[in-house]
């Protein structure tokens, strides 16, 4: 299955799309565009700079990060309660993604580490979270 | 709904905000809505209440949530003059304000309580209308849910960031969201809510996800 241009999108937007899935696929990694000039660093990718309107650069992001906030929904069409929605601080990058409830286990700052989670429906692979391990 | 939340969340945590203090808020406009006989929800309600009330999106409660509700709304556009010849009420439009974030969807990576683009949409539409914030005697300010008014309040420079729960606990900001009658009010037809001759009003309005802000400055026409 592939994913369909969405109306609102221009072309490009759709390509880095696709691009940062592939990525996260093939690689298990997550990866975004930081500005050659500027250095700014943003999610999700672009093809060109908000601040600046240079052309980017794809990074890596890093696997580990801290969650920055997070919630439920009691109704949703895949995660709904107790799964956890969570916006997740990796590098430079806020990247949403979900985590296994409950959302009591849960505080801000948590340390998780990125698990690509394929969904065969979508024929993408999605960004799930797990609790980082304890050194 | 779960970007309110997110945004919520932060926003209680960054500042040590107590839910109490955002329920207090949906309490005081229930007060309101309460005298206006063509609101839709007009029971009193009490912190607890609020707080009792299903965790919808945590943490924001159903009575902190804006309610699902069909409406319509008309607005017809002329010259002063011919209001003034067919004796028309009418409010004087006098400045408009309007701004967006870069990002097309989400904001992801930014502060979350943050909406610089709302302030920025405040600051034209006064500065076109030559007014303050001061000088505003009535504001309808949008919030589809009791944190995000809350922090609404504090883009638009109402209070200090994180200030707003403590202010509305305080009972002030009491010219704002009388109960959404900028018109009536303008045009002194808001019967026993009416404000003692109120000059200048301001409404506010968010577009996208809390990414864009519409702000509009309203005066009387007399």
């Amino acid at each position: 299955m592939t994913i369909a241009p969405g109306k609102h999108l221009d072309r490009d937007r759709d390509a880095m799309a696709r691009e940062f899935y592939r990525r996260l696929a093939e690689t298990g990694t997550a990866a975004t565009t930081r500005c050659a000039r500027c250095g700014t660093t943003r999610f999700p990718p672009r093809s060109r700079c908000a601040d600046c309107d240079a052309p980017t650069e794809w990074i890596e992001l890093p696997r580990t990060g801290r969650l920055q906030a997070f919630t439920t929904q009691e109704r949703a069409l895949r995660y709904g309660a107790p799964t956890v929605l969570v916006l997740v601080e990796l590098g430079d990058a806020v990247l949403p993604g979900v985590v296994d409830g409950p959302i009591e286990a849960l505080t801000i700052g948590d340390e998780v580490e990125l698990a690509a989670e394929r969904v065969e429906e979508l024929g993408l692979s999605l960004c799930r979270f797990r609790p980082a391990a304890r050194p | 709904m779960p970007v309110y939340a997110l945004a919520a969340q932060r926003y209680l945590h960054d500042h040590g905000i107590e839910p109490a203090a955002v329920a207090e808020l949906a309490v005081r406009l229930r007060e309101r809505a309460a005298r206006n006989p063509r609101a839709e929800l007009r029971d009193p309600l009490t912190v607890d209440d609020v707080l009792g009330s299903r965790v919808v999106c945590p943490p924001i409660h159903k009575l902190e949530a804006a309610p699902w509700s069909d409406g319509a709304a008309a607005v017809i556009v002329c010259s002063q003059e011919l209001a003034r010849q067919r004796g028309w009420p009418g409010a004087a439009l006098t400045g408009w304000g309007e701004a967006h974030d870069d990002a097309n969807f989400i904001p992801f990576g930014r502060d979350l309580t943050r909406y610089p683009w709302i302030g920025q949409a405040t600051e034209d539409a006064l500065a076109r209308a030559g007014r303050t914030r001061d000088e505003l005697d009535v504001l309808e300010i949008y919030g589809a849910f009791a944190p995000a008014e809350l922090m609404t309040y504090e883009a638009m420079d109402l209070c200090e960031p994180g200030g707003a729960a403590a202010a509305v606990a305080r009972g002030e900001l009491e010219n704002v969201n009388l109960s959404g009658e900028i018109f009536e009010q303008l045009t002194g037809r808001a019967g026993e809510r009416q404000l003692a001759g109120p000059q200048a009003g301001l409404v506010q309005a968010e577009h996208g996800l809390m990414n864009g802000a519409a702000v509009a400055v309203l005066e009387a026409s007399g």
